[in-house]
């Protein structure tokens, strides 16, 4: 404990420390240097085509994302499925690549670089190792690990309110399944709910999305058909049947800007066949899910709720805790986050964020109610540095019977 | 004795209404431009805005294409502060922010006030900000929210330059 509060207040007073020196450095803007002749500009030396058909950016930008974590993890109760832990970790490195095209046909790929399987713990409650002997350096020991794909699409601008995508992407909804990259998460990870993927996280197929403008308003739009959800939907349709999705968007000039969102998807999952013996997992899935932000100023409220209703097929249901078969049912969640994003000490956003999660599936800890609390630090508009404090309560229907504490803090950069 | 105080507040408030406004009157104001002849003629400021935020807006039939001057210059951090309503940290995170979501990068910047001028007045769609004295016969100036640079109500300003 001591470690942990040792930690927060080093950062802490590094942070009031550099935020200091930081504010005797000039900020403010300075006058232009001095203009070339005023002869007249070539548009070509700027990279311009006079006919018009050059606005557009056309190289090709590789940049990404990057996060190191510090956590201690401690369960209030002994369990004997897992332990206390304290542990730095290389979190996320993710690589974008991005081109326009043409001025209407853009492309994107996101790959994220993991050290997994490498370190994940097995079943049985061993740890995985991937280790192989580099022919390449003595034959000694190296560990290997995976890339993801996260999203890899092309797109065309059909109309100027209809554009067609059409890849791997990210499911359009909520906020933090699409805002996905730790610079842009207020705090070091993402509400609990969002990660169990009450709708698919990614999806193979087409997204027909747009905005218009309406006065001062902003409406936006997506309509998605894909290969739906399973293990392996990147490459297969593992049930011929594709899923549907759909979201609307406003965004509204009230004493800030407000947005709000309604999501929908509807599909069915059809889980792999991994084993002679035991069945897949078959289910149809409705969801829907609501979203809100607010800013006002330095001021940052918002929240999403998901509600999801499954159906499961006879002869395909998973096993419940207590060895019989599931049952049909919902899962639900919803999490309040408010911050305040203050001018000084780093652009420091003092933040607090409540969620609860009540799944079909009890899973790790059953129903959730976690209360989190932190500072997220801007320093430079390509670094965050955040610390956060979490208690989750579970309600004991789950497979571990305790409560967890979890403290973090994380570095997160945009090269 | 309270008529002396009241009388020492009212005129302290005064100097500092008069101070205020002189600070004001010295910014400079800057001009939502576009090439002479274009059909654009004025703009909302939403409109202003979403432009140049990554949004693409048309008007008249134009797609508006924005430019913006260099970032260490007054004339981009006032535009920002006055018409985006954004610090330069702000614009920063801004767009560091939209690329992380994988979204469509910033305006280009232009290396000076030249450059505007000469790249608004050629380029078509072209929109960009010029200071009322770097203003040339081939831009046109654009209202915004239908309000003239010259109306005292035009709230459009460069930074003031720093010391």
């Amino acid at each position: 404990m001591h470690r942990q509060v040792s930690l927060v207040a080093i950062v802490g007073l590094a942070a009031t420390r550099l935020a200091a020196a930081q504010s005797v450095a000039p900020s403010s803007p300075v006058p232009a240097p001095a203009p070339p002749p005023a002869a007249d500009v070539d548009l070509a030396t700027l990279g311009l085509d006079p006919s018009g058909g050059g606005s557009f950016d056309d190289k090709l930008n590789v940049y990404g994302f990057a996060d190191f974590t510090w956590s201690n993890t401690h369960f209030t109760h002994p369990t004997p499925y897992a332990h206390d832990t304290t542990t730095f970790a290389l979190t996320n490195l993710n690589v974008y690549v991005a081109k326009n095209l043409t001025p209407r046909w853009r492309t994107l790929a996101e790959v994220s670089f993991n050290y997994v399987p490498n370190g994940s713990t097995n079943a049985d409650g061993t740890t995985f190792v991937t280790s192989a002997s580099d022919i390449t350096d003595f034959s000694r020991t190296t560990q290997w690990g995976t890339i993801a794909i996260e999203r890899a699409y092309i797109e065309y601008d059909l109309t100027p309110h209809l554009t067609l995508r059409a890849g791997h992407w990210l499911t359009p909804y909520g906020i933090w399944n699409t805002d996905h990259g730790s610079p842009v998460i207020i705090g070091t990870y993402r509400p609990y709910l969002i990660g169990e993927q009450l709708f698919p996280e990614h999806q193979t197929g087409l997204d027909a999305y747009g905005t218009t403008p309406v006065g001062d308003y902003k409406l936006g739009y997506h309509a998605t058909i894909s290969n739906g959800r399973s293990e392996t939907e990147i490459v297969a349709d593992t049930d011929r049947r594709p899923a549907f999705g759909g979201r609307l968007e406003l965004e509204a000039p009230w004493a800030g800007t407000l947005k709000l969102g309604a999501s929908g998807y509807f599909g069915r999952s059809t889980g792999a066949t991994t084993s002679a013996t035991v069945a897949p997992e078959i289910f149809e899935e409705r969801a829907y899910a609501i979203d809100a932000q607010w800013d006002h100023g330095g001021l940052h409220l918002q929240g999403e709720a998901i509600h999801r209703h499954k159906d499961y097929t006879d002869g395909h249901r998973p096993l419940t805790l207590a060895g019989l078969p599931q049952v049909d049912g919902d899962d639900l969640g919803m999490y309040a986050l408010a911050g305040y994003r203050f001018t000084r000490l780093w652009n420091v956003m003092p933040f607090a964020y409540y969620e609860d999660y009540r799944p079909l599936v009890p899973g790790v800890l059953g129903d959730i109610k976690a209360v989190n609390a932190g500072l997220n630090f801007r320093p430079l508009a390509t670094v965050v540095l955040k610390v956060q404090g979490a208690y989750a309560h579970g309600d004991n229907s789950g497979l571990l019977h305790t409560n967890v504490v979890l403290l973090t803090t994380q570095a997160a950069w945009v090269f | 004795m309270p008529t002396r105080t009241l009388l020492l507040v009212v005129c302290s408030l005064l100097a500092l209404l008069a101070g205020a406004h002189a600070a004001s009157a010295g910014r400079q104001k800057l001009v939502v431009v576009v090439a002479k002849g274009s059909p654009v003629t004025s703009i909302s400021l939403t409109d202003l805005k979403r432009s140049f935020l990554g949004d693409r807006v048309t008007v008249h039939d134009q797609v508006l294409v924005p430019f913006n001057t260099n970032p260490r210059t007054p004339e981009r951090a006032g535009f920002d502060r006055s018409a985006l309503g954004m610090s330069p940290d702000d614009v920063g995170r801004f767009w560091i922010d939209r690329k992380v979501r994988g979204q469509s990068g910033a305006p280009r910047d232009l290396p000076s006030v030249v450059y505007m001028a000469k790249v608004v007045a050629k380029f078509p769609g072209a929109i960009g900000y010029l200071a009322v004295d770097a203003l040339t016969p081939d831009v046109q100036p654009v209202q915004v929210d239908g309000v003239a640079y010259t109306d005292p109500a035009y709230t459009i300003s460069m930074e003031s330059a720093a010391p």
